[in-house]
């Protein structure tokens, strides 16, 4: 019995230490908002400037994103990855990724970028009829899940290219 | 210079420009096939291994288009902390939503776990979970309980198993599920929740002490597999889904088929004295044999599953008083639904559910459950979401015995109904109210209320609490109510079984960790058993009567854990002590502790190995009360016990890079490495002191290939 819960005391141990989060794991994640860069129309007055991604939350998701998107160009606009830990600020971004541990989180984004055009990107089931523009899925026919509806009431056009690839729901504040 | 004219020369030379010629044209074509594998390679018109797209650079994947770069993402497979501890969940509220939102203590264990950790049936998987305990009785060798729950049931009477949400309800003997959990196609599993504490507001009788939900998968993919071992064991597997266009709407099919082969354990086993006859020794075959299918269908809001399994295995009967027989079960079970969305705001589901059984051993047992159910889910605002729903029950069910057909319940039909809500109210971003309660009309009783309440609490967006009141049911099933059999006559006036909980959890979530602690207290009442009654002016007899109750208390801390993308950790400890009064502890015959760890370590190069580990300490025998015989000490006896697996799975179309071919999985696998015989636990009928439970030491081997 004492071995097993030296066992159990060191799975403990190993879990209090901390995880670190591979970088592999946002590399899906940057290649899908890398594509959607280039598969969204955005009003002429949003075309100047640095193409702002805002990532809310996540430091180790930030990082993968800045790692591989900033410098990209969308058009003549560059890319720019910043890390938000509070919802102030986000109405400047082109793109606000909410990774789903902050999905939670939704309502109050939403809220802060009411009327912006601003593209949301989400993980989960669900999330785009709560109001996110596209939601990225982990299992599923469909990868992702788009709020079509909610998109074009913010001046965002999206391609039949992603639409094509996504469950079109409809749903959440627009 | 006349070398140069020789008409030998002039062969050499037409030879050698020959084969230069030759040379060119073949070395043309080399290079032609070089460029051409080369932009295969760089444009993916060949479906390139896991391997090769973890290699490509950042670069070369955003060359690609979304669809293509969705498609390689299904190759890869999302992260291992996406699919094991990133999930949605839908059993607690009939909804989906995370873990730490679900309004009750839920566990789940994924295809990827399964896979992993290599299981061969449902009884392996349900063994991963905390709390969970499986046990043998007299008659099913498969049987399972959470949290030390059981209380003289040779079935597993206390949980309830539904597929997709949908239940398996059998009203005439209640928790036949052997020849599910010896059964159910593993292949067509996307994942299982399983709900500890009441689910009776939701579920209805048996959601008890816990509930298990098999979520079945939809995928394009299809598999083949087969393997093999000790004790003769035969498993082979087959699962595939297409989705196509119909002038109706988009339809989907997908279907499961397993074939599970025990035929040869054997191990000695002595039968209990009886009548004046002493112990006999017999070689006991404890062989099990299911063919099962699992099939669903979907078009538009309509959907439909078929479950169907064909079981064949050893029991000794309700009391080991014979030597063993052979039982055989048909169960199906079959469900068509019908979702309408009104509104984003409101949604309806009508849902009829058959349920067919049919076991035989010395006595044969019928029953024929019919359900139907509307549900509505209307959610007026973001912040508020209200469940509504109705139930109406058709109970039909008879036994007799095989032989000669007398009767032990005569045939029974009966209707019974019930309504329940819940409201799930979030006032504020992380904190979020349940209420519900259910209520359910059987013939003959009042009316009854289960009721519950839960909070939860995301006090940051990693660490909340949760906290539950709840109260689940179980009804008295048709032998209960009508059994004419002399050792327990039925009474058609029992009231269900009660259970009241109280539960508490912290849980502790980052990208690749969840850890979750539970403490639990239960109080169980108006159980269901035979008591000797001599009411005023009747003779004595043996009825069935409410008279038992009953305390649980413990606490369980499970942990999911993958601190790299290839390593994975699954662990749990679970602490339950009951009594049934002030003096008796333990009663159960359960043990009180439990641990559970699994490793599992897959390369992302085609080779994945773990090992899981359960112990289960010894557990608490009762002595016989004054003046009853003991129990007789003639088979091993109990102890606590470890039951180690190692599974290893090596893809041989990852491990070298094959292009083109479907993906070769051989797995070998090592069961109870630490028991050289069987292990063996107390028989709840106390007739004897132990019956076997699992057969010891087996090596398996097999290959599976994924289309």
């Amino acid at each position: 019995m004492r071995q097993y819960i030296k066992i159990w005391l060191v799975i403990l141990f190993m879990l209090l230490s901390g995880a670190r989060i591979l970088a592999q794991q946002g590399l899906f994640e940057s290649l899908y908002i890398l594509k959607m860069t280039a598969m969204v129309r955005y009003p002429a007055e949003r075309s100047s400037g640095d193409y702002i991604i805002g990532v809310v939350g996540s430091p180790d998701i930030a990082a993968q994103l800045d790692r591989s998107l900033t410098g990209k160009k969308v058009g003549e606009q560059t890319i720019k990855v910043r890390l938000f830990d509070e919802i102030s600020g986000l109405a400047s971004c082109h793109i606000i990724f909410l990774p789903d541990q902050y999905s939670k989180k939704l309502q109050r984004v939403l809220e802060a970028v009411r009327g912006k055009s601003v593209l949301i990107i989400t993980k989960g089931a669900g999330m785009a009829k709560e109001g996110s523009h596209i939601s990225i899925l982990a299992t599923g026919e469909k990868k992702f899940e788009v709020n079509k509806k909610a998109a074009e009431a913010v001046g965002l056009r999206l391609q039949d290219d992603l639409l094509r690839l996504a469950t079109i729901v409809e749903g959440g504040t627009q | 210079m006349i070398r140069y004219h020789h008409p030998a020369s002039r062969i050499y030379i037409a030879v050698l420009a020959l084969v230069l010629i030759l040379s060119l044209i073949i070395t043309g074509e080399i290079f032609a096939q070089d460029s051409s594998m080369g932009k295969q390679e760089r444009t993916l018109s060949a479906k390139p291994t896991r391997k090769q797209i973890l290699a490509m650079k950042f670069e070369e994947l955003s060359a690609l288009s979304l669809e293509e770069i969705t498609e390689l993402s299904r190759i890869v497979g999302v992260t291992s902390v996406d699919e094991l501890l990133k999930l949605l969940v839908n059993t607690a509220s009939k909804s989906d939503e995370t873990l730490n939102d679900a309004p009750g203590i839920v566990s789940v264990i994924t295809a990827k776990e399964i896979a992993l950790f290599g299981a061969r049936t449902l009884t392996d998987v349900l063994n991963y979970v905390v709390s969970v305990q499986l046990y043998a009785s007299p008659l099913f060798q498969n049987n399972f309980t959470m949290r030390g729950d059981l209380f003289r049931s040779l079935s597993s009477k206390h949980v309830l198993i539904l597929i997709n949400g949908r239940p398996m309800r059998e009203s005439l003997f209640g928790g036949i599920y052997a020849q599910v959990l010896n059964g159910f196609p593993l292949a067509s599993i996307e994942r299982i929740e399983v709900l500890r504490g009441p689910g009776s507001v939701l579920y209805g009788s048996n959601a008890f002490t816990g509930t298990v939900n098999i979520i079945t998968k939809t995928s394009n993919e299809a598999s083949v597999s087969a393997r093999g071992g000790t004790f003769g064991a035969v498993t082979a597997s087959a699962e595939a889904g297409a989705s196509f266009k119909t002038p109706l709407g988009d339809a989907r099919f997908d279907a499961g088929l397993q074939y599970n082969d025990l035929p040869n354990w054997t191990l000695p086993f002595r039968l209990p004295p009886q009548m004046g006859r002493p112990p006999q020794e017999i070689s006991y075959n404890a062989f099990q044999r299911s063919l099962s299918a699992m099939a669903s269908a979907s078009l538009g809001g309509l959907k439909a599953q078929l479950f169907v399994t064909d079981y064949r295995a050893s029991t000794f009967g309700p009391a080991i008083t014979r030597p063993p027989s052979v039982l055989t079960n048909f169960t199906l079970n079959a469900d068509l639904s019908y979702t309408h969305i009104f509104s984003d705001a409101l949604q309806a589901t009508l849902s009829g559910t058959l349920n067919r059984y049919e076991t035989k051993h010395v006595e044969r047992l019928f029953s024929n459950d019919g359900l139907l159910e509307l549900t509505l889910n209307y959610k007026p605002t973001n912040t508020l979401n209200i469940l509504i729903g109705g139930l109406l029950h058709s109970r039909y069910g008879v036994q007799t015995f095989a032989s000669n057909a007398s009767v032990i319940v005569p045939e029974y039909s009966q209707l019974w109904w019930s309504a329940y809500a819940e409201v799930h109210w979030q006032p504020i971003e992380n904190l979020k109210f349940t209420a519900g309660a259910q209520l359910n009309k059987a013939v003959n009783i009042d009316a009854d209320i289960s009721p519950r309440l839960a909070v939860i609490w995301n006090i940051t967006s990693e660490f909340g609490v949760k906290a539950f009141y709840g109260q689940a049911f179980r009804a008295a099933v048709g032998f209960e109510n009508f059994s004419i059999n002399q050792n327990g006559l039925g009474n058609p006036r029992l009231r269900p079984e009660t259970n009241e909980s109280l539960d508490a959890e912290v849980f502790w979530e980052q990208e690749n960790v969840r850890l979750a602690a539970v403490y639990f207290h239960s109080w169980q009442n108006n159980l269901i058993a035979p008591r000797n009654v001599a009411p005023p002016g009747q003779p004595a007899r043996t009825e069935m009567q409410n008279f038992g109750s009953f305390q649980l208390e413990g606490a369980e801390l499970e942990a999911k854990y993958a601190p790299t993308n290839e390593l994975y950790i699954l662990g749990s400890v679970s602490y339950q002590t009951n009594t049934d009064g002030p003096t008796l502890r333990d009663v159960t015959m359960m043990p009180n502790w439990m641990v559970k760890v699994g490793i599992g370590y897959d390369t992302k190069n085609g080779i994945a190995a773990s090992i899981f580990n359960t112990f289960n300490s010894k557990p608490n025998i009762l002595p016989t009360p004054n003046g009853t015989p003991p129990i007789p000490q003639i088979n091993p006896t109990i102890d606590g016990y470890n039951l180690l697996s190692a599974n290893v799975n090596i893809d041989i179309t990852d491990l070298f890079d094959i292009v083109g071919l479907p993906h070769i999985i051989i797995n070998l696998r090592g069961e109870d490495i630490l028991s050289a015989g069987a292990i063996w636990m107390p028989d709840i009928t106390r007739r004897i002191n132990s019956i076997p439970l699992f057969p010891g030491r087996g090596f398996y081997g097999g290959v599976s290939v994924r289309f």
